[in-house]
């Protein structure tokens, strides 16, 4: 086996990582802190922001596409810029950050926009995914034992940003909106893989 | 300069420890009930210099970035590192944020004179070796580095001449080399005897034992220092026998806890030079630089730990 490879797979993947679990959970309590109390803001941001792509106005879509996209601007402005100084591989996950803001800015500026209906089946579904990024995943990890200072919430933390933001994707009216899917499914593998790594420390 | 030339004196100090390699002797008083000793130090062979034979890593540990309760957590465990005795402090670049956080923690602790400043370079472009150096004494907050070392290997052939001539240049005092995968063990063999390296780095531990077979013996017959690195297997390996209480017969040999048995398993082979067990604990650290101090294992003793962990 050519040596590169085998030294690769000698790895677990734990090893892989460059910093302790409990160094990442403070970057959530650090952000929060940051914040604190903008996070307050969030479920009448959230409201606002389904409000207006409800509304039948193009301009409507066009301010909820460009909070979306302020939502992935922001975690690139404080999550990453936090998680750069422990991870050497950050600046480059804050990348895909920044392409899917300017993608979402793009649809918002120079496409429909933001438009959502409640009354396709994958609208619906798009309901649960987007409370579950909302408010399902900090719940969860609450159960699981973290602590509430470092709850992960959506606009602020990448994961509930990137569900959330799968779920407005499946409740929109956008036909194919897979193009602005990718980035968000892959950031929800990457992060999958981050806590089985994590955890095997 | 380093003198790397083979003397009589070295060829005898090699051919014993050769004979008391092959007959897997290690050199070390029997254990004895556990007193006040002095600081176990050892020679840095290059120099005659002695160093603290009890270090500290700063992989994933220090990593913290600019978090201030973490950075303040990590100057408290160096200052404990430092009181007790320990030099070597070992970074790299490839550390992400551990060596500002080492500089933050020197700064607090206003310099400490006994450090053994050791970093990595760790960088495939061959021109950048000064570069990288001086980019690390910045975040250490230091002037010259002690031991500058090419980490696992990368781009060795161009880092290693521009290293020996910062050396001359008294730049820094000590070169050497480091890798963490036992594949490499071959390449770093070669680099061993065709290069004035004053340190090699490897991991060695009581479940890694890979280094026995050739490299220690290789470091005791060209007069290198061993720096042994991951003695804990990055956590996993204190973590698992720490479920076990200690045994009663390692007690009554004078090891205290299990970081000090599996350390002193480590500084019992007399071509280690150094242990560095990384840890963001004070407790932790106390518990490591027990193994600074008291009696080290005899091969009956070593042998019964590696078969009492083995059995864990």
């Amino acid at each position: 086996m050519n040596d590169a490879l085998a030294t690769w797979l000698s790895y677990r993947p734990g090893d892989l990582l460059m910093f302790a679990p409990a160094t990442y959970l403070r970057l959530f309590e650090r952000i929060n802190l940051e914040v604190w109390p903008a996070q307050l803001l969030l479920l009448p941001l959230v409201a606002m922001l389904l409000w207006l792509a409800r509304r039948p106005e193009h301009l409507a879509h066009r301010a909820a596409g460009l909070m979306l996209a302020a939502g992935w601007a922001g975690v690139v402005a404080g999550f990453f810029r936090l998680y750069a100084e422990i991870n050497l591989a950050a600046p480059w996950l804050a990348g895909l950050f920044v392409a899917q803001a300017v993608a979402l800015a793009a649809l918002a500026l120079l496409g429909p926009g933001l438009a959502i209906d409640g009354d396709s089946r994958r609208a619906r579904i798009g309901l649960v995914v987007t409370g579950w990024g909302l408010a399902g995943h900090p719940l969860l990890l609450l159960a699981l034992g973290r602590s509430p200072a470092a709850l992960e919430l959506a606009g602020l933390a990448p994961t509930p940003t990137a569900i959330t933001t799968i779920g407005l994707l499946l409740m929109s009216r956008l036909r194919h909106p897979v193009a602005w899917l990718v980035l968000p499914i892959l950031w929800c593998l990457i992060a999958a893989l981050t806590w089985w790594a994590l955890l095997t420390t | 300069m380093s003198d790397h030339r083979p003397t009589r004196r070295r060829l005898l100090q090699a051919a014993a420890a050769a004979g008391l390699f092959s007959a897997g002797l290690p050199l070390a008083a029997p254990a004895t009930p556990r007193a006040e000793t002095a600081a176990i130090r050892r020679r840095i062979p290059s120099s005659g210099e002695t160093v603290a034979a009890v270090g500290m890593g700063t992989w994933i540990t220090f990593n913290v970035g600019s978090d201030p309760r973490a950075r303040a957590q990590r100057t408290e465990v160096t200052r404990t590192f430092l009181e007790l005795g320990g030099q070597l402090v070992d970074s790299s670049p490839m550390y992400g944020s551990a060596a500002a956080v080492i500089g933050h923690a020197l700064a607090a602790l206003d310099h400490p004179d006994p450090l053994f400043a050791a970093s990595k370079v760790w960088t495939p472009d061959e021109a950048a070796t000064r570069e990288e150096v001086a980019a690390s004494a910045r975040r250490w907050g230091i002037d010259r580095f002690d031991l500058m070392q090419v980490h696992n290997l990368v781009a060795w052939e161009a880092h290693l001449q521009t290293l020996f001539a910062m050396r001359e240049a008294g730049r820094l005092r000590y070169v050497g080399i480091t890798t963490s995968h036992v594949r490499r063990h071959r390449e770093v063999e070669r680099i061993m005897r065709e290069q004035p390296i004053d340190f090699v780095q490897a991991t060695y531990s009581l479940a890694n034992r890979e280094a026995e077979d050739r490299l220690l013996p290789l470091a005791a017959e060209r007069g290198i220092a061993f720096i042994a690195n991951r003695p804990f297997q990055g956590g996993r390996l204190i973590d698992r026998v720490k479920r076990h209480p200690l045994p009663a017969w390692a007690g009554e040999a004078g090891l205290a806890n299990w970081a000090d048995a599996l350390l002193k398993f480590i500084l019992a082979h007399p071509a280690v030079t150094c242990a560095i067990p990384a840890t963001s604990r004070v407790d932790h650290m106390r518990e490591n630089m027990q193994a600074l101090r008291g009696p080290l294992p005899d091969a009956a003793l070593r042998e019964r730990l590696a078969r009492h962990v083995a059995g864990l």
